[in-house]
């Protein structure tokens, strides 16, 4: 184990690196796939919304699924799926990613706007 | 000396682990703290931002206890723990509090007299005080609200100097304190560190399996001490992946809360901070108070009816978000669950508790009306806006287990202190029941949902714990 964020007397190293960034999983396809839903879904709840925010919230959706603790992570695929399933729309799947997903995008499109303002 | 042999590991940085290793370094022992989280330079993130939950939080933030209705949680991730992203509310811990654990709980030698000593130098170190008045209209809302109606409202003590507000930059929390103390004491500190298992042979710890999250590499120390503190969810969920049994993880102790938009006239709205006044009226079954009102915040609050609430976060200068925070009665868990670093959590809300949230609703709703505020949105699924009091009892019907969109910030109980193993996961003093060597020091080891702000309390409780241990207790 490399001992660069070992400081004895001295604050340790902050490097910021993520450990899932780069890395290809099943997740991460459907992390993407949750991403670009939310975007879309995003465009109906919020019409005034660039591509840019679009883009932002998209990111912020697939970024979240990617961070989420694992065992959630694997019961949202789950929902994930089941909601594609035309006839299962309305049983627990939906609502639950559509939650997630307008929730977090609406957040991250709010977030960029105050940093446009500033 | 052996480069892995070590006095103590403390395993989190929290408050509780804090106070713990910088008196353990000043008592000349070798610690090591291990933090799975980094090292972040306080005020490089805005305040509530989502970029400070992409890095300072658990998980970005995005976790849930499973339970009819389920409940957000949010944990710190990082050096400092909690204190790096919370409100810096400070209470000092009733004596009507401890001594109602120390009744119910078995709980030896604890009163407000036994951690006074312990308190003031907290306070101290934090530089615990009244804020300033800011005059600023969300925060007064309350205060004029309650006032009018004439329920009591609390201007609660913060660690943090006049600045606060300003970006976070002068907030005193655990890495601008205490983790400096107790490096310079001597303490060594890994981030980006994860702690996978402790070992555990015969009753007694007797190294702790690391991971190092950049490269992936394993390691282990040997610690003649081991301190768990790595929050109210992983402290119990590691035990149990060392194979501790017992009362570890079989409770939960939170603070339900519901959240409402209120919308006022003017501009009132200081997004990096949080109003120190709570309306403590109704306390122990709930307080009411202002909550983190980032435009990003105010758009997940109105998120459950976008549809006839979301042009209100245009005007989100005008908007603050307030809560109901009720006393915790329900019962959760915590499970480690073989394959998953995450554990399963859940919490079954109480009727009881279901019923104080809509009484907790209706008087926020009450004292925002009365406080100036010109409409309320409550944030869950099919609430009705509220524009005056006679709004309210529909607001108060619509709230339900299936409309209902709980969080909270405070969760804890999940290794009680107390002398009955079979209801308690450590002893009087945070030794893990049935081991010999290790120690609980964060908010697992409160017994139960204290009704207030819980930092400061975990930090009186560990640096009683810490004296204890050093006194060969």
């Amino acid at each position: 184990m490399p001992t660069q964020t070992a400081r004895r007397g001295r604050r340790p190293a902050t490097d910021m690196s993520r450990t899932t960034t780069g890395r290809w999983s099943p997740y991460t396809v459907v992390a993407r796939a949750a991403g670009g839903r939310a975007a879309r879904d995003l465009a109906v709840t919020l019409p005034d919304a660039t591509a840019r925010e679009l883009r932002v919230a998209g990111e912020a959706v697939r970024d979240g699924v990617e961070d989420m603790p694992d065992l959630l992570r694997t019961g949202f695929v789950v929902a994930l799926l089941v909601s594609l399933v035309a006839p299962l729309r309305r049983l627990i799947g939906l609502r639950e990613v559509e939650r997630f997903g307008t929730g977090l995008g609406l957040a991250a499109v709010f977030d960029a706007r105050r940093r446009d303002d500033r | 000396m052996n480069g892995d042999n070590y006095d103590a590991v403390l395993i989190g940085s929290g408050p509780g682990a804090a106070v713990t290793a910088l008196a353990l370094g000043r008592a000349g022992l070798r610690v090591l703290v291990v933090e799975e989280g980094w090292w972040v330079a306080p005020g490089r993130y805005e305040h509530f931002s989502l970029e400070q939950m992409r890095h300072q939080y658990r998980n970005r933030g995005l976790t849930v206890a499973l339970g009819r209705p389920s409940i957000a949680y949010s944990e710190g991730r990082g050096v400092g723990g909690g204190s790096e992203i919370n409100s810096g509310l400070y209470h000092r811990p009733s004596a009507e509090l401890l001594s109602a654990w120390s009744r119910r709980w078995a709980i030896e030698e604890l009163s407000a007299a036994e951690l006074s000593a312990h308190c003031d130098a907290i306070e101290r170190r934090l530089l615990v005080a009244a804020g300033p008045d800011t005059a600023t209209p969300a925060f007064n809302a309350l205060r004029d609200g309650a006032a009018r109606l004439g329920w009591r409202c609390q201007q609660i003590d913060r660690w943090a100097a006049p600045e606060w507000g300003s970006g976070g930059a002068e907030r005193r929390t655990m890495s601008t304190t205490y983790w400096q103390d107790a490096l310079a004491a001597g303490v060594e500190l890994l981030a980006g560190v994860r702690a996978s298992r402790i070992d555990i042979v015969r009753g007694r710890a007797t190294g702790v399996r690391l991971v190092d999250l950049r490269t992936g590499r394993t390691r282990r120390v040997r610690g003649s001490h081991v301190f768990v503190c790595g929050g109210a969810i992983h402290s119990p969920a590691l035990l149990q992946r060392s194979g501790v049994r017992g009362a570890i993880g079989r409770r939960l102790a939170l603070h339900p809360t519901v959240k409402v938009v209120a919308e006022f006239a003017d501009d009132v709205n200081p997004p990096h901070d949080v109003p120190a006044n709570q309306v403590r009226e109704f306390a122990p079954g709930f307080t009411l108070g202002g909550s983190a009102s980032t435009p990003a915040l105010i758009a997940l609050a109105l998120a459950e009816n976008w549809k006839e609430f979301g042009s209100a976060a245009e005007r989100w200068r005008r908007c603050f978000v307030y809560y109901a925070a009720v006393q915790g009665l329900g019962r959760g868990g915590i499970r480690a669950v073989p394959g998953f670093t995450a554990p399963l959590v859940t919490y079954r809300l109480v009727t009881e508790e279901l019923r104080l949230l809509r009484q907790g609703l209706a008087r926020l709703l009450e004292v925002l009306l009365s406080g100036g505020a010109v409409c309320a949105y409550p944030s869950f699924a099919g609430a009705p806006k509220v524009a005056g009091p006679a709004d309210v009892p529909a607001a108060v019907r619509a709230l339900t287990r299936s409309t209902a969109n709980l969080m909270t910030v405070h969760i804890c109980g999940s290794i009680p202190l107390g002398e009955d193993p079979s209801r308690c996961g450590a002893d009087s003093f945070g030794k893990i029941h049935g081991l010999d060597n290790v120690y609980v020091a964060d908010g697992s080891m409160l017994p139960s949902a204290p009704g207030i702000n819980p930092q400061g309390t975990i930090m009186a409780l560990a640096a009683r714990n810490v004296t204890r241990f050093l006194a060969g207790g």
